[in-house]
């Protein structure tokens, strides 16, 4: 299997310290992990660094998930899969990502499990 | 557009959301357990902790307002140090990362409170603000989670 590129989108250093975390002990081959505080960061990051699958939470200053999401979605050529990690539970906002093409919706707080089976499925989709 | 915050707006916490959304948080984020606490022992409790942080999260959407959480910085240090994977001992009551974490702990109890208040709704959160306080009074909602107090307020106000 493939080690996988991620970037993980929080404006909490915690939040990211502990997404890491959890990527670094799941079972997944992992090559390189990115973060970026904000979805600006987040394109800067990927132009520079094509990633294989990103985490973003919703809520951020200077450029949301959503605003993210919608950019990422306008770019031609191949796009990495997109996880979103987030506060807002809220069907309202799990409808807007749906059209936007995010493979899993995850609400905070989040267990570490949780984030290891979704890694784990990530990973075998890009394997495909 | 300005946020009008009214003190007199304070929610206690009625119906228990609050209390359900901290239970939510402290469980699945730090395998903390939460428990009631009534009033004067809560506040008793807090005499025991001289240095606070404030973690308040502003909210515009359905309804607006602003929920705020207050914390004993050891208690915010012992948090981290269970979401981190560390041993409090190894964590600096005064690092960043225990400011992160009060303001990240309102962030997700804010976010869960308003989901299970309105699960229709939409609502925009800040970047949480975290400063230090002083200790808490019975103006609060208390909580006791691992045995520290957590004092909760959620204030709703209309937009100006």
């Amino acid at each position: 299997m493939k080690p996988l590129k991620i970037l993980i989108v929080d404006d909490s250093v915690t939040m990211r310290r502990m997404v890491r975390r959890v990527v670094e002990l799941s079972e997944v081959a992992i090559a390189d992990i990115y973060e970026a505080a904000n979805g600006r960061e987040a394109l800067d990051v990927i132009d520079a660094h094509p990633v294989d699958a990103l985490f973003t939470d919703i809520n951020m200053p200077v450029m949301g998930g959503i605003e993210l999401l919608q950019q990422l979605n306008a770019r031609a050529g191949a796009k990495p899969l997109r996880v979103v990690i987030s506060t807002d539970g809220s069907e309202a906002r799990r409808r807007e990502a749906d059209g936007l093409e995010v493979a899993r919706y995850l609400e905070k707080p989040l267990r570490p499990e949780v984030m290891r089976d979704v890694l784990n499925d990530l990973a075998n989709v890009l394997d495909r | 557009m300005s946020l009008t915050i009214s003190p007199t707006s304070s929610t206690g916490d009625p119906d228990g959301g609050l209390d359900r959304a901290v239970a939510q948080v402290a469980e699945d984020c730090f395998y903390a357990m939460v428990e009631p606490a009534a009033a004067d022992a809560w506040l008793e409790g807090c005499v025991a902790h001289d240095d606070w942080l404030q973690a308040d999260v502003v909210f515009r959407g359905t309804f607006a307002g602003v929920v705020s959480c207050r914390l004993p910085r050891v208690m915010a240090r012992d948090l981290a140090a269970a979401f981190l994977g560390m041993s409090e001992h190894e964590l600096d009551p005064a690092a960043a990362t225990v400011w992160d974490l009060a303001g990240e702990l309102a962030n997700m109890v804010c976010g869960r409170w308003l989901t299970a208040t309105q699960p229709n709704g939409l609502f925009d959160l800040a970047h949480p603000v975290v400063i230090s306080a002083e200790r808490p009074d019975a103006t609060w909602h208390g909580v006791l989670v691992n045995g520290f107090p957590l004092a909760l307020r959620a204030n709703t106000a209309g937009e100006s």
